[in-house]
C-alpha cells in the first residue's frame, strides 16, 4: 500500500480524524485524551460494522490486532489498516517487527515505548490532543527552521553521534554554549 | 521514592487496563486523590463509587477512566504488585512523584517519562540505586535501558 489514506471514526460523542502517510503510524500522548477510546471504536466497528453505532470512513479496512493469535491473523490481513493498542505484549517483539515488514497494510501503533526493531519516521509519530468532542492529531515532532536556529532556545541538545547533526548543532548554538551528550 | 526499573521484569503488571478491570473496588475513586486525579486527568467528576460523570461522555464507570488514572488507582490501592507506568502519560507524572512521597513504590518504564525539572527518582536497574534529579540524566538512562539490542520492551 502507498499514498496518503485518510482515516476518521465517529460516533454520538466524539470524532477522531488521521491522516495515515506512511506504513508506521505511531500515537502516543497524554492519559486522558482518547487513545484507548479511538482503538475501542475501531474494533467495535470491525466487529459490528455499521449496527455499532459508529461511523468509519476509511477506503481500506480496518482492524485492531490483538491476543494470542495475532500471527494468524496478520497473515490473512491485506491491504488493511492495523491499530495495535498500548500495552499489547507483542508490539515490542522481535517477531512482530520481522512479521510485518513485507506486508501490504499500514500500522497504526498506540504506544508510548520506543520501538528500535520497527523502522518508522519521526514525522509519523503524533499525539492525541484534547479538544472536546473532536480531538486533535498532531505531529509530536516539530522540523526546525532557520529562524529557529538562529534564535536557537534550547538549553540541551542530544545528538547520535559526532558526526553532521553535531558539528551542526555546535555552530548553531555559538552563543549559547548549552552541553552536548553524544553517544560514541 | 520513587523506584523505576527501565525495561521488563517478570513480577510486573504490564498492561495495567485489564488488571484494573479485574481487580478494582468501587470504592476506590471515593477518595480526595482520586477525584483530584480523575478530574485533572479524565476531567470527569465522581459522583458516587463507581459512577463517574463526564460533560461528553455522561456517566460511565472506573473500569472506562483512562488507563494512565487506572494505573494511579492501582499503584494507590494495591501495594504489592508492580506495575507498569509506561501506561501512564507525562500528565501522570506529578501523581506518580506524590504517591511515593511517603513510602517506596517500584514500578517498570518502558519508555523516558517526562517528569519535568524538579524531581527525584531512583533507577534501580543492574541492582543499583541511583537518584536521579536531572532530566537529561534520566534521558540517557532510559535510552541505555530501553534500546539495547536485548530487549524487546
Amino acid at each position: 500500500m502507498k499514498g496518503k489514506i485518510s482515516f476518521s471514526i465517529q460516533n454520538r460523542h466524539i470524532a477522531f480524524k488521521l491522516d495515515l502517510e506512511r506504513n508506521v503510524t505511531i500515537i502516543t500522548g497524554d492519559s486522558g485524551t482518547g487513545k484507548t477510546k479511538l482503538i475501542n471504536m475501531v474494533r467495535m466497528y470491525s466487529e459490528l460494522g455499521k449496527s455499532s453505532g459508529i461511523t468509519l470512513k476509511c477506503e481500506k479496512p480496518c482492524i485492531v490486532l490483538s491476543g494470542s493469535s495475532w500471527e494468524t491473523v496478520l497473515e490473512n490481513t491485506h491491504e488493511s489498516i492495523v491499530f495495535v493498542e498500548e500495552s499489547t505484549s507483542f508490539l515490542s517483539s522481535h517477531a512482530f517487527a520481522s512479521a510485518i515488514q513485507h506486508t501490504d497494510n499500514y500500522y497504526v501503533f498506540v504506544t508510548r515505548e520506543p520501538l528500535p526493531q520497527i523502522p518508522y519516521s519521526v514525522d509519523a509519530i503524533k499525539q492525541i490532543v484534547k479538544n472536546g468532542r473532536k480531538p486533535k492529531t498532531e505531529k509530536l515532532y516539530q522540523k526546525i527552521s532557520v529562524s529557529d536556529v538562529s534564535t536557537f532556545p534550547y538549553d540541551v541538545v542530544i545528538v547520535e553521534d559526532s558526526k553532521a547533526g553535531f558539528i551542526f548543532f555546535s555552530r548553531a548554538s555559538e552563543k549559547k554554549s548549552p552541553v552536548y551528550f553524544r553517544r560514541r | 521514592m520513587l523506584r523505576i526499573h527501565f525495561g521488563a521484569l517478570p513480577e510486573e503488571i504490564y498492561n495495567t487496563e485489564i488488571y484494573y478491570e479485574n481487580q478494582y473496588e468501587k470504592e476506590w475513586v471515593m477518595d480526595d486523590f482520586a477525584k483530584k486525579v480523575i478530574r485533572d486527568i479524565d476531567a470527569s467528576e465522581v459522583v458516587a463509587p463507581d459512577v463517574i460523570q463526564n460533560e461528553i461522555f455522561g456517566t460511565f464507570g472506573s473500569t472506562e477512566l483512562s488507563a494512565g488514572v487506572k494505573t494511579l488507582l492501582l499503584i494507590r490501592n494495591v501495594k504489592n504488585k508492580i506495575f507498569n507506568i509506561s501506561n501512564c502519560g507525562d500528565n501522570c507524572a506529578p501523581y506518580l512523584l506524590e504517591l511515593a512521597k511517603d513510602r517506596d513504590i517500584k514500578v517498570t518504564l518502558h519508555h523516558a517519562m517526562n517528569f519535568g525539572s524538579n524531581f527525584a527518582v531512583k533507577v534501580i536497574n543492574d541492582n543499583k540505586r541511583k537518584v536521579i534529579t536531572d532530566p537529561t540524566e534520566f534521558l540517557l538512562l532510559a535510552h541505555h535501558y530501553l534500546r539495547g539490542e536485548e530487549n524487546e520492551g
